[in-house]
């Protein structure tokens, strides 16, 4: 009696849990496996990736020759690393603002990325393609840089308020005292105990851009072509071929792949409220 | 430090406006202006085929409240997108997050665990609805090639509004699961043990511990992703565009959809800002209402979250 009570109460503490880990494992990795799956399917087999029997790498191969590709990989970097070194470089200081000073600055700047944050992206986006097309930027690394280093503002302004936070203020009186200056002390003592903070945001912010695509989609076309609207084109455009978008897709997603497997402790940091 | 210090320390107005003047003026000039300009551009006349900007006051944000598709299916559609998806998400992501806070599972297990479900929140938005878009593509998909295996009928998803919204917001659930579920973990790391241990002994079972211990104390970190997460689902753009781009016939437009549509495809300039604006306006009226909520629930701190275990 006692022993298959005990037996079913080991059943259900810890069979029941991993039963509903496994499900959970399968259901987050699943689309990405099939996704892998197709990009490995000759394009004659890719509506049979589930039966199918032949293996390929093809799909790499010519979705990387695919006009503008090459460039495309390019530019999606360039832009997320120039715009998250931009936004890193003026949310420092707004952040270390946000942490040690209380008053109607401070206050201001609070609310004000706060209320920003709220608006959709279309709001702005749509009123910002038609001022690109008049200063004749439209295309350009310069037009889409701009929302990019906007967006960065307001998130990494807030969260780096939390990495400041952390430092306790008696480093920068002490600093001061030493006649070291404000900005000395911020630069020289603040600054570097944030460094593993900043690396968060960096990593995040720069996936943030790598994935982004409502402005890609409005503000370039083929002078400054992005990774994100050229994978959607492949089923969007060109026709439905799918084995194409999966290899694009697979490379697109590389990044994401890498950062989780060996910066995840930095993403986690860098996703706290 | 001491408030005497502070005080001193904050006393210098200059030092704070060159901490902020870069940042500030970036914002202005990327942000703050873009919106102005499609202000302006909602009060006028503006279309490819009539660009006169001539000034038609409100007419426009007229045309658009008073549009059966605007009112009668754009926000309903947002409206559920939101609750649904954002609902769901929560629910998942704090099951998740409990059952990855099991002392069984603070080990490598755990850690490979919360590895793997942290990849949907890093992927591309588009790559995750073109993903989904062909996994239930109604001929050739994975979804409908085991249905069908298993004895089940040919289902076309994507010509019916609630199958084609419900791949929509399955896509979504997907991606965004793992936020509430990282967040929600490290607020369960970081609780003081002693209320659940006062529980226990209490003679509360696991689900009563859950529901009257845990759940109230994570509630202000609750609230807050939630709140995040709202505006977030109000302006999704990338999922629908790839899984439907509205159809069958706009049936699945939400409001960034709608908006975007009739600037870039119908080409009215004006009305596309109009419908942009009307969206902003009711968001940041309702992150104002939120504001304090916001900012009292938000000192809640959460802390480094232990990732290795």
């Amino acid at each position: 009696m006692t022993a298959r009570r005990s037996a079913t109460a080991v059943l259900k503490r810890e069979l029941i849990p991993g039963v509903l880990l496994a499900v959970a494992l399968l259901f987050f990795t699943l689309p990405i496996i099939y996704l892998f799956l197709t990009a490995l399917r000759p394009e004659s087999e890719v509506f049979y990736v589930l039966q199918g029997t032949q293996w390929t790498l093809r799909n790499f191969v010519e979705a990387w020759r695919t006009p503008f590709m090459p460039t495309a990989f390019r530019n999606s970097a360039i832009i997320a690393t120039a715009s998250t070194l931009l936004a890193l470089a003026v949310t420092v200081p707004s952040g270390y603002l946000l942490s040690r000073f209380r008053g109607p600055l401070r206050n201001s700047w609070f609310v004000t990325i706060y209320l920003v944050r709220t608006v959709p992206y279309i709001a702005w986006i749509l009123p910002l393609f038609l001022i690109v097309q008049k200063l004749r930027i439209y295309d350009t690394f310069l037009a889409v840089l701009i929302p990019h280093v906007a967006v960065h503002i307001t998130f990494f302004s807030w969260i780096m308020r939390g990495f400041f936070d952390g430092v306790p203020g008696e480093l920068e009186e002490a600093a001061t005292v030493d006649g070291c200056g404000r900005w000395g002390a911020f630069l020289r003592i603040v600054l570097p105990q944030a460094v593993p903070g900043m690396v968060a945001l960096a990593i995040l912010g720069w996936l943030f851009s790598w994935s982004e695509f409502l402005f890609a989609l409005i503000l370039t076309s083929y002078t400054t072509p992005l990774v994100t609207v050229l994978t959607a084109q492949f089923v969007h455009e060109t026709g439905m071929e799918w084995n194409l978008m999966a290899a694009t897709a697979a490379g697109a997603m590389l990044p994401a792949i890498l950062a989780v497997a060996f910066a995840q402790r930095y993403i986690v940091q860098g996703l706290r409220l | 430090m001491a408030p005497a210090s502070r005080r001193a320390w904050n006393g210098r107005t200059a030092f704070q406006l060159q901490l902020l003047a870069p940042a500030l003026v970036l914002l202005l000039a990327f942000e703050l202006y873009p919106i102005v300009v499609g202000v302006l551009y909602s009060l006028q006349r503006f279309t490819i085929y009539n660009p006169s900007h001539a000034f038609v006051g409100l007419r426009n944000f007229a045309a658009i409240v008073t549009d059966f598709h605007f009112y009668g299916v754009v926000i309903p559609n947002t409206i559920g997108f939101m609750a649904v998806s954002v609902g769901l998400e929560l629910t998942l992501g704090l099951g998740l997050a409990h059952l990855l806070s099991r002392p069984a599972l603070r080990g490598r297990v755990g850690v490979v665990a919360r590895t793997v479900i942290l990849l949907p929140l890093m992927i591309p938005a588009v790559i995750t609805g073109l993903m989904f878009a062909w996994m239930f593509n109604d001929q050739f998909g994975a979804v409908n090639h085991l249905v069908q295996a298993a004895g089940g009928p040919y289902i076309s998803w994507f010509t019916n509004r609630w199958r084609a919204f419900a791949v929509i917001i399955l896509a979504e659930v997907w991606m965004n699961t793992p936020y509430f579920m990282i967040l929600l973990y490290a607020a369960l790391r970081a609780l003081p043990p002693e209320p659940h241990e006062a529980g226990r002994i209490d003679g509360a079972n696991a689900w009563q511990l859950f529901r009257h211990i845990t759940v109230p104390l994570l509630f202000p970190v609750m609230v807050v992703t939630v709140i995040i997460r709202l505006f977030d689902a109000f302006r999704a753009f990338d999922i629908v565009w790839t899984i439907t781009n509205g159809a069958p016939g706009g049936s699945t437009e939400v409001f960034s959809i709608y908006a975007y549509r009739l600037a870039f495809t119908d080409l009215q300039y004006d009305m596309g800002s109009a419908a942009a604006m009307a969206g902003a306006f009711v968001s940041l009226l309702v992150g104002v209402l939120f504001y304090r909520v916001f900012l009292r629930l938000s000192t809640y701190r959460v802390g480094p979250i232990p990732v290795k275990a």
